[in-house]
């Protein structure tokens, strides 16, 4: 939080939001493909940028989606299921960033998040760590494709 | 009329209308610059239809109510499945019924097994390894397709590779399974590239995944011609390689760091232009060193350093099975449809960062650390004398032969003529004769009118089996009475073995025996 670069006009819906002031918070999730033997990447990406904020002074999160093959989407996230859902994403993957990983995976994540970053792939060597590690990817991929609603 | 126009106008770039000589002179931008569906299906649609098919278990709910638990793994299966079935809904509603899609995978899956046992995918006797072309065409028959995840294992990795949605444009093989997954997101390209010929290049190149083999392995004796002539004839277009590092360098990475800040500073929305320029900033830096990897392999260590050869020479084996795959099926359609079906198949070729990748403007070649540039492997594939012949294409325009695998090979006859003869029947008729006196019995023979004045008829010499030599024959097998293509020409196609006949404006062929010849090449 960047709390202490917000002049004192923000402090008024700080005080009501108290989690928006993000500064460029971002989970971003990279499939490689291959097909026919050739190269595509997708990207699933919620970004939460500082200075995307709108003229009601609230920031805006949005999800995007770049699959090469077919279709780019655009979808605007509230702030604060936003903020929740990335605080839950990097309690989720902590225990996966690092070194103990396969490097043939095809998925690749990174997540920014209160001015730290956590990155890895979508595989371990070890087997349960591996299968915990996905269905973590499969929560938060299905949420930012699916949606947010409960 | 202008009802009709519309629908006219509609149906050719609903359809991406291609002209055969297009495809001949410029291949890579014929095919990567065809229009696409004019309505295609998009994601969200089937993600909706999936919501409304699975209610409670939709996609929006599904993650939500269970969170992360292995409850999720069992509903993404049936998740998938849904969304492989609606997708075949929408075959049908486009004409395509589901066991169409079916008939075309065993389809593609029989030519390369064809293929394979016909050694034009190399010769058994030339691998130390202990497989037969037999025993691959088994092989190849006997691969399995999977749509969506069956079991909880299949699940995971399906996850991996074709995304939570099931929609990621993917399609792979697994050596170790015999297993061809086709994502539902590869599917819905399919639908969306307007027919099934966009299978036929990437089915049969992942199909030949199961047969292929690199440096070091048993296998791979029965393709080192082939690996060879790549290595020996291309060396120097990799060579362009050395510009791509360039480009990819530090000036590439100035340029990107520029274009970012003016992205930032630009008003509007450009989010996801940061995205893709950070992920090329990514890549850049880990192309110059693939890059200097794939010209190593490719100038020197080829066969000598098996991890440096874990690169192109799968993809390239790869990529013959597609193109000699797609030349069968070619034969089978009609000319005036072949344009359509090869550049609908080949399209995969092109990539599909192709507009990101506009947005910085590398340059032409992409070349990971095992897949050749796209350019590449559609000039290579433009450069087979069948397809050439079926397209009718007149003269190489692409650099370069093509590589063949096969020790047996293709052979060509033209037939020119002056002027108002039936020239393809008769050419046929002559060379099926020429043929048969040399003592073989062709089957198989085709020949396509070309443009006109000039016919072309080819025949694999696999599918000309040796009988009894005619009596008298001096050719010892050798098929050719003559060149019609000056000399040059013939090398650069690679053909062998060039017959030609030439036709009087009426009244039969006659043949130049190969002593009788102007150049006096005959082979």
């Amino acid at each position: 939080m960047k709390l202490h670069k917000i002049s004192m006009k923000w402090a008024f819906f700080v005080f009501f939001l108290p989690t928006v002031a993000f500064t460029d918070s971002e989970i971003r999730l990279t499939r490689e493909s291959s097909v026919g033997g050739v190269d595509s990447t997708q990207i699933l990406s919620l970004r939460c940028a500082e200075n995307e904020i709108k003229s009601n002074q609230q920031a805006v999160c949005k999800i995007y989606r770049f699959n090469g093959a077919s279709t780019e989407k655009v979808r605007e996230v509230n702030v604060v299921e936003a903020d929740e859902f990335l605080k839950k994403s990097f309690d989720l993957l902590s225990p996966f960033a690092g070194s103990d990983q396969e490097s043939h995976s095809r998925l690749h994540w990174l997540l920014s998040f209160q001015g730290k970053k956590l990155e890895g792939m979508g595989t371990s060597k070890d087997p349960a760590k591996k299968q915990e590690l996905l269905q973590s990817l499969m929560w938060i991929e299905g949420r930012l494709v699916g949606g947010f609603e409960k | 009329m202008s009802f009709f126009i519309s629908i006219t106008l509609l149906l050719m770039f609903g359809t991406g209308h291609v002209m055969a000589s297009d495809l001949c002179e410029e291949p890579a931008k014929t095919i990567c610059s065809a229009p696409k569906s004019s309505a295609p299906v998009t994601e969200e649609t089937i993600r909706d239809e999936a919501s409304k098919v699975l209610g409670a278990k939709g996609l929006k709910t599904i993650y939500s109510k269970h969170g992360v638990s292995r409850s999720a793994v069992k509903e993404y299966k049936e998740y998938v499945k849904t969304v492989y079935t609606l997708l075949l809904d929408h075959f049908e509603k486009n004409g395509i019924p589901r066991s169409a899609i079916q008939a075309k995978i065993e389809s593609i899956k029989e030519r390369v097994a064809t293929d394979l046992i016909a050694g034009k995918m190399g010769s058994s006797a030339h691998s130390s390894g202990p497989k037969s072309n037999q025993a691959l065409a088994k092989r190849t028959k006997s691969a399995k397709v999977s749509f969506f995840p069956t079991n909880e294992a299949e699940a995971e990795s399906f996850f991996e590779d074709c995304g939570v949605d099931g929609l990621t444009f993917q399609a792979y093989y697994a050596d170790d399974r015999n297993v061809m997954t086709l994502c539902p997101g590869y599917l819905l390209n399919v639908l969306n590239s307007g027919g099934l010929d966009s299978m036929e290049i990437v089915v049969a190149h992942e199909l030949t995944h199961g047969v292929d083999a690199g440096p070091g392995e048993p296998q791979f004796a029965r393709y080192e011609k082939f690996v060879s002539c790549i290595q020996n004839n291309y060396a120097n277009n990799f060579e362009k390689i050395d510009h791509v590092i360039e480009e990819l360098g530090d000036p590439a990475q100035a340029r990107l760091e520029k274009k970012m800040n003016e992205l930032k500073a630009a008003p509007g929305d450009h989010a996801l232009e940061i995205v893709q320029v950070e992920l090329m900033m990514k890549n850049a830096k880990g192309q110059v060193k693939d890059l200097k990897a794939t010209r190593q392999y490719l100038s020197k260590k080829l066969r000598r350093s098996p991890q440096e050869a874990e690169t192109h020479s799968w993809e390239l084996i790869s990529d013959l099975g597609g193109t000699e795959s797609l030349v069968e099926h070619l034969r089978t359609l009609p000319k005036e449809k072949r344009a359509m079906a090869l550049s609908q198949s080949a399209r995969m070729f092109c990539g599909d960062n192709a507009d990101a990748i506009k947005l910085i403007k590398y340059g032409p070649l992409k070349d990971d650390s095992s897949h050749p540039p796209r350019e590449f492997r559609i000039n290579l594939l433009m450069n087979n004398p069948e397809v050439r012949l079926l397209m009718g294409c007149k003269k190489l325009e692409a650099p370069g032969p093509w590589c063949a695998a096969s020790e047996s090979n293709v052979m060509t006859a033209r037939c020119t003529r002056e002027t108002g003869i039936e020239l393809a029947s008769q050419c046929e008729d002559a060379l099926y004769k020429r043929l048969r006196s040399a003592g073989c019995q062709p089957r198989d023979l085709s020949c396509d009118p070309g443009n006109g004045t000039e016919v072309a008829c080819s025949i694999h010499s696999s599918n000309c089996k040796p009988a009894s030599r005619a009596p008298g024959s001096s050719d010892s097998g050798t098929l050719s009475c003559g060149v019609a293509t000056p000399a040059e020409e013939l090398k650069v196609l690679g053909i062998p073995l060039p017959a030609v006949c030439i036709l009087p404006e009426k009244g039969e062929p006659k043949f130049k025996r190969p002593q009788e010849t102007d150049s006096g090449n005959t082979s």
